[in-house]
């Protein structure tokens, strides 16, 4: 085996790995099984585990998520693939309704054990009924566990955790994340939800990201450090729960913060994560809490006109510098 | 839409009423009567909060349904789901404080009427969203098949629910893959005001031949009916035939929920409907048929009555819940010490 793999790699073994440990663990999902995924994250299972385990559905979100959710309250262990995160808004009643409330109102009776996988594609141009960023629709409705992570290894760990877990969890892949390439974590590795990562260390701003915002985060971070700023970026891996310890503890340290998401400025995960920050820190702040994010408008196919509502490397530079040049030794 | 019965099996393999089963399925139904006519009395004295959904009427359909199911077979009720769910066993007491919010209530007063469940007798928290439990039930339909274990659910839901898109994927995903599962639909002919005839296309039995599965219509009102279409329902889901779609007609007599005067509709519709007393015309039945005598009938009708008096009894007994409840088991990690 190599010591690097991708998201991709990360994403089918964590799944071959549960299958072949939980007689219980199945997935379902459109195109999972002869295709390999429409993505290729579920290459060789049905090969491996054979049609019960490894089940191509109709096209049926609102069924496969119930359906999910049922075998998974009756004592299965579900994997269920939604192809893309747009088409959560085809199942959003089975999502909002019955996963994230079931454990609740049976008074944890009916355990919701089932990983709901689907997936953010912002920058591939796929237009708006693909380009789905639903995190933040999702961090709103309490019960349900929000999992985004970036590279290869907490890919796997994470996976594997929610799989295990008890908690029903939307798992947020990013596609645009496939391909990248980083270390394996150790042997059966496994992370718990709510725990962030410090992914670079850094004294004079807080960058807080997940998902596709981590390597945006990390480029700005290197460019800066020509003009003698040490940006922090915390990837945090998962939006809900958050890891409030962590997230106060990096802007308690650098007293700066910009929360960095691909999803839509408005109401979007940057949203809270200000809101926190502010509520804990603010007297301690150097500079206001900025969000950068998308804007808000729906995604369009053009790549230009796509890159033109992204959250630019260059405004992200700027307001960096913007920050640390304002508040440099001083408060606002 | 008038319909005809149509049934595709072949009547001989219609299983009768026996005589000890007789008595239970009446006792059933009446157990079911007086709670509801207890619990709309509770009400109507402002000590129930909310809003209810009494099933009265249907009852021979919860009973004819329960006649065939094993506790390891699961439920699933919906908003007027009071007798769905005594029907599978729920305790009556336990049931009452639920309905009354309180605390020693099946679910701790967190669920209330319209989400009625109980683990210990299989009955899954219902969901009052109209068709909101037929994916879920196609799922643990699914676990039943994929555990071998002989299991078989039961979606209760409305005609009111056909017409919702998670029916028409749940019925095609169900009848794809051959689970074990009936797709009981109680057709009381309305959806609060809106008659069926001006929200439905088609008829049911043509739905159901859509999907490649059976159909089949009868009289909701008639114990003998639902029990035998109900046992060939269940039997052709435990044997791994598939899925039914049963139709259970039977028209509502009263309000869609307490309270609910019905000017919207004629009131020969709704007195007509309602004269047709499910439990009148099963008690006359079996006595006719040999299988109930008045001496036996009088002794489950007291029984039921000690029964429902202790309920609401037990159920205003019942402390408020402690507040702190309220942020009980929101996520299956926050409480799983608990569990």
């Amino acid at each position: 085996m190599s010591d690097t793999f991708t998201v991709r790699e990360a994403i089918i073994e964590a799944m071959d790995e549960e299958l072949a440990l939980d007689a219980t663990v199945f997935l379902m999902g459109q195109d999972v099984g002869a295709m390999g995924g429409n993505f290729a994250t579920t290459r060789g299972l049905l090969g491996k585990y054979g049609p019960d385990r490894v089940r191509d559905t109709p096209i049926s979100e609102d069924a496969m998520v119930g359906t999910a959710l049922g075998a998974a309250i009756a004592g299965r262990r579900p994997i269920v693939e939604v192809m893309f995160s747009s088409f959560l808004g085809c199942c959003m009643d089975e999502i909002c309704n019955h996963m994230s409330q079931i454990h609740y109102v049976s008074r944890g009776l009916a355990v919701p054990r089932m990983t709901l996988r689907t997936v953010n594609v912002f920058g591939r141009s796929s237009g708006c009924h693909h380009s789905g960023r639903p995190e933040a629709w999702l961090m709103h409705l309490p019960g349900l566990v929000v999992v985004a992570p970036s590279g290869p290894a907490d890919t796997k760990a994470l996976l594997k955790y929610s799989i295990r877990s008890d908690d029903p969890v939307v798992f947020i892949e990013n596609a645009m994340l496939y391909g990248e390439s980083g270390p394996r974590g150790p042997e059966g590795e496994t992370i718990p939800f709510g725990q962030a990562a410090v992914v670079r260390e850094g004294t004079d701003i807080t960058i807080l990201t997940y998902s596709g915002g981590v390597r945006r985060a990390l480029a700005a971070a290197r460019a800066v450090q020509s003009k003698g700023v040490s940006a922090e970026v915390l990837d945090l891996r998962s939006l809900a729960p958050l890891d409030i310890p962590a997230i106060l503890s990096s802007v308690a340290k650098t007293r700066r913060v910009i929360a960095l998401g691909e999803d839509v400025r408005t109401a979007g995960v940057g949203a809270e994560l200000v809101a926190l920050v502010s509520e804990h820190l603010h007297s301690d702040l150097f500079a206001a809490p900025v969000r950068i994010a998308a804007a808000d408008t729906p995604v369009p196919f053009s790549p230009v006109l796509e890159e033109a509502i992204a959250p630019s490397s260059a405004k992200l530079i700027e307001t960096v510098l913007r920050m640390v040049g304002e508040g440099s030794g001083q408060r606002v | 839409m008038t319909q005809a019965t149509t049934d595709p099996i072949t009547r001989e393999a219609s299983p009768a009423i026996s005589a000890g089963t007789g008595t239970e399925l009446i006792r059933i139904m009446i157990l079911i009567r007086q709670f509801e006519l207890a619990m709309v009395e509770l009400y109507q004295r402002n000590l129930i909060p909310g809003f209810i959904h009494p099933a009265i009427g249907e009852e021979a359909v919860h009973a004819g349904v329960q006649g065939h199911l094993r506790t390891l077979d699961h439920v699933a009720a919906t908003h007027r789901g009071h007798g769905q769910a005594l029907a599978k066993g729920v305790d009556p007491n336990r049931m009452m404080a639920e309905v009354l919010g309180r605390r020693d209530g099946l679910l701790g007063g967190v669920a209330g009427s319209l989400h009625i469940g109980d683990w210990a007798t299989n009955c899954l928290p219902a969901s009052p969203l109209v068709g909101g439990n037929i994916a879920t039930m196609t799922g643990v339909a699914l676990a039943h098949k994929d555990a071998r274990d002989g299991g078989v659910a039961v979606a209760y839901f409305g005609d009111g629910a056909v017409n919702r898109g998670s029916f028409h994927e749940a019925l095609n995903l169900g009848s794809l893959w051959k689970l074990p599962i009936v797709y009981a639909v109680i057709d009381n002919g309305w959806a609060i005001s809106v008659p069926r005839t001006a929200s439905t296309a088609g008829n049911f039995l043509d739905r159901a031949k859509g999907y490649g599965m059976y159909g089949e219509v009868v009289d909701g009102k008639e114990l003998h009916s639902t029990y035998a279409a109900a046992g060939r329902a269940v039997d052709r889901a435990r044997e791994g035939s598939g899925p039914t779609l049963l139709v259970f007609d039977c028209p509502r007599g009263y309000g869609h929920e307490e309270g609910d005067a019905q000017e919207y509709r004629p009131r020969e519709d709704y007195r007509a409907a309602a004269a047709r007393d499910p439990i009148q015309l099963a008690v006359t039945e079996l006595i006719e048929a040999g299988l109930l005598d008045e001496g036996q009938l009088q002794g489950i009708r007291e029984d039921v009555d000690r029964v429902v008096r202790e309920a609401v009894e037990f159920g205003l007994a019942s402390p408020q819940p402690d507040p702190q409840a309220a942020f009980d088991f929101v996520r299956p990690s926050q409480n799983a010490s608990l569990r």
